[in-house]
């Protein structure tokens, strides 16, 4: 608990890490309501439309990979920590395709760059859906871990400088 | 192309229906409901079209829901849908409408919050009563949408509801 404090006390050290934080959790929340098709236009306006438990995944989501940009940022100052980047980039992944109903945005469309056919984009389409709560839980279990792990690095780093 | 679950699908039933009415006939269709809470939706009352009959000289349709209400696949894909879904629809999403292979359309044309909580029975009367209000505007404004492209299709046929 100490070193979690020692390290966002680090991370969070001026305005500017805040002003990262509230960016990237809202950047992140967006990306997540409109890839999730949460978030739509139509020809009479933008509407929101989310069920409370994805909306509430979707925020603790967002809220973390606030947390996490600072600490990444104050890691990559000090060492690299390739395991928590990655750990936050598979969590905003897996949190796109846990909140996607019916014609969701960027991982097909990433998939669909990277050389896949509709037809088998639509199989992925549905099997996602089945697979929203698990893929849920995998999101949130990982952009945590990752905020932890970089806490961890984050800490130690400064062991060593002291040291 | 839809899912029974969803509810962009239940909406954009109604303006293919109403747009297809205007080319010949369709009978035999069944009343369905969206699922409940997807997106934050209530059920969207809609046309089961599945063992529907369309009857016209200028038009023939086909509809495929390719998931259940469970999610679980239902109606395969005939190689010329899938032609026309790897063509049009590259991120395999749905409602997906294609014209005679000339024409395309991708998501719904208006907003599933128009038509949530309401009956069939509801929604279909307002439309034959010639309601007014903002759920049978954005219906028939779509429907209109999707009637220019079958016009552009057949030609301008026939001259009834091209004209206009």
């Amino acid at each position: 608990m100490l070193a979690a404090r020692r390290a966002f006390r680090l991370a969070f050290a001026g305005p500017a890490s805040y002003a990262l934080a509230v960016c990237g959790a809202v950047a992140m929340l967006l990306l997540l309501l409109w890839s999730g098709q949460m978030l739509q236009r139509y020809p009479s306006g933008w509407e929101l439309h989310v069920e409370l438990a994805e909306l509430l995944a979707v925020l603790v989501l967002a809220i973390l990979f606030g947390l996490l940009l600072p600490l990444e940022a104050a890691a990559l100052a000090r060492t690299t920590r390739a395991g928590g980047a990655a750990g936050g980039a598979l969590g905003a992944l897996f949190g796109m395709l846990s909140v996607s109903c019916c014609a969701p945005v960027v991982v097909p469309g990433l998939l669909s760059f990277a050389g896949f056919s509709g037809t088998a984009l639509l199989a992925f389409n549905g099997a996602v859906r089945q697979l929203a709560l698990p893929l849920t839980c995998a999101s949130l279990v990982l952009m945590a871990l990752s905020v932890v792990l970089v806490t961890r690095g984050l800490d130690a780093s400064c062991d060593v400088k002291r040291a | 192309m839809g899912a029974q679950f969803c509810p962009y699908c239940a909406a954009e039933r109604w303006a293919l229906v109403s747009a297809l009415q205007r080319f010949g006939t369709m009978t035999g269709y069944g009343k369905e409901m969206s699922n409940d809470g997807i997106d934050g939706f209530k059920p969207v009352p809609t046309y089961d079209l599945r063992a529907a009959r369309y009857d016209s000289l200028y038009v023939s349709f086909s509809d495929k829901e390719i998931f259940d209400h469970n999610s679980k696949p239902l109606d395969p894909l005939s190689s010329g849908e899938k032609a026309y879904v790897n063509q049009w629809d590259p991120s395999g999403g749905w409602p997906f409408i294609v014209i005679n292979g000339q024409y395309a359309g991708l998501g719904p044309g208006y907003s599933p919050a128009l038509l949530q909580g309401q009956t069939f029975d509801g929604v279909a009367g307002q439309l034959q009563r010639g309601d007014r209000n903002a759920a049978t505007d954005a219906i028939l404004k779509e429907a209109s949408v999707i009637s220019a492209y079958v016009c552009a299709a057949t030609g301008g046929f026939p001259r009834t509801a091209c004209q206009g």
